[in-house]
């Protein structure tokens, strides 16, 4: 029989340094999730790309086991990449950081496509370019 | 354990926000956020189901001197964000440690593993049956006995046990990155002479010691903060065993075979590998083979996998 869907938990968290503290912790024992079998998985399936930051999504099923998929990188952390900022504006709209290129905003679309619920390329486009602008990100050509 | 407070700050948006909200959070909190769904569908099986309509961001703060003033930034900058979309006031919950790190005991029971074996969660008293049971409090370390790996490695534990001539000299072993302790303790149980484990993490040192109290085999396992090279360095009672384990990663097993690993094993002696993802299996046989050993045996549980190696000179 199929196990009830109890919740979906992603973790924006660093590449193979998983451990029980903040949010991990605490965002997963309240579910019943073994919070050591998680980190112990994520490190294993992570451990080539230490300095990034992958997010894990995990469904959490009602009788407490798991399981989890591994998710491109937050469109927020690639931007600020692609823009060489350490981070957002702390004023949004109007206080800029940085821009970034259609080309690049392209190419982060690409990269993240299947995680977008985008129904085609341009439709992720504009997912990251909303994202940008929120950041105090301009997006020219 | 020290009881530390956390300020968690929460709030729940559409999903183009997450990503704003989120990098907000992720400035100022410990750690990175999380995304919790408020509504799921289940998918055809059950098992690909999708969040629906909005979802919560988490993030925790430690509650200490810098607090207000990153509380403040970050209601700032959600204060700018909300000029471009409009977002609900975040809320605010104070935790305590000790509140989530017990939160899953409740889901934790006792699990019988290979032929022999009982991991008992070491707040429960001992159960009613004919296995041996392991006392395990994991605390914050790895080796809860309930993960694939911990498995496979205790299986073979079991089976290196079984193997052996019960007359014959006596055995000892040597546990690298021991976390909990549970493989030691269960190797003790099973007939082992004296047990040295050793981790680099001193919570996993501290957990040990407790469950090492709780199945009263204190007078019989070294339990040191260290890791191959103090072991190779002669720091300890013993430096070489007939059993050695490492239940660590696939890249740590490698590096540590590199490092030597292999003059910690006894003439004739065994050193099983865990850790391991089947697709990393071959790298380590090679780095195993490339120093003197052979593969003896492979155990596999989902996709994990153990390597049980003999020394390549025995039949």
């Amino acid at each position: 029989m199929a196990k009830k869907l109890k919740t979906i938990v992603r973790l924006q968290i660093q590449a193979g340094k998983a451990n029980p503290a903040p949010p991990i912790g605490p965002a997963l024992a309240g579910h019943g999730i073994n919070l050591m079998a998680f980190c112990k998985e994520y490190n294993a399936r992570t451990a080539n790309r230490v300095g990034e930051i992958i997010p894990a999504e995990i469904s959490v099923f009602a009788d407490g086991s798991f399981t989890f998929i591994l998710k491109t990188p937050p469109a927020s952390v690639l931007l600020k990449k692609a823009a060489g900022v350490e981070k957002g504006s702390a004023t949004p709209p109007r206080g800029k950081v940085g821009k970034v290129t259609r080309a690049q905003v392209r190419e982060i679309a690409e990269l993240k496509m299947k995680d977008l619920n985008a129904i085609d390329i341009e439709g992720a486009m504009h997912q990251i370019e909303g994202t940008a602008r929120n950041m105090g990100l301009d997006v020219v050509d | 354990m020290s009881d530390s407070q956390l300020l968690e700050i929460s709030l729940v948006v559409e999903d183009e926000l997450v990503e704003p909200v989120s990098e907000v959070l992720r400035r100022y909190v410990k750690g990175g956020v999380a995304i919790e769904s408020t509504a799921v569908s289940a998918g055809a099986e059950g098992e690909n189901g999708q969040p629906v309509g909005p979802l919560r961001v988490y993030g925790y703060l430690p509650i200490d001197n810098a607090l207000e003033e990153k509380r403040r930034s970050i209601e700032e900058a959600l204060w700018y964000l909300s000029r471009i979309r409009t977002l609900p006031e975040p809320s605010y919950r104070t935790l305590r440690e000790s509140d989530w790190a017990a939160a899953w005991k409740k889901h934790y029971h006792p699990i019988p593993i290979g032929r022999r074996l009982l991991i008992v969660p070491a707040w429960m008293g001992p159960p009613a049956q004919e296995r041996i049971p392991i006392f395990i409090d994991p605390g914050m370390a790895f080796g809860t006995g309930t993960h694939p790996t911990t498995q496979l490695c205790l299986a073979a534990v079991e089976d290196f046990f079984e193997d052996r001539d019960p007359n014959g000299s006596p055995m000892d072993v040597i546990d690298i990155g021991c976390g909990t302790g549970v493989l030691s303790i269960a190797a003790l149980k099973l007939g082992a002479r004296r047990a040295l484990g050793l981790d680099i993490d001193a919570d996993a040192v501290r957990a040990a010691r407790e469950n090492v109290r709780a199945n009263r085999v204190d007078d019989r396992f070294e339990l040191e903060l260290g890791s191959l090279d103090e072991a190779l360095a002669g720091n300890y009672s013993f430096q070489t065993a007939a059993l050695v384990l490492a239940n660590i990663l696939a890249p740590v097993c490698i590096r540590l075979l590199e490092e030597g690993l292999t003059r910690l094993l006894a003439p004739g002696g065994r050193l099983v590998l865990s850790g391991i993802l089947d697709t990393q299996a071959a790298d380590v046989e090679a780095a195993a083979v490339k120093n003197g050993l052979r593969l003896a045996e492979t155990l596999q549980n989902a996709d994990w996998v153990a390597l049980v190696f003999d020394a390549a000179d025995q039949g």
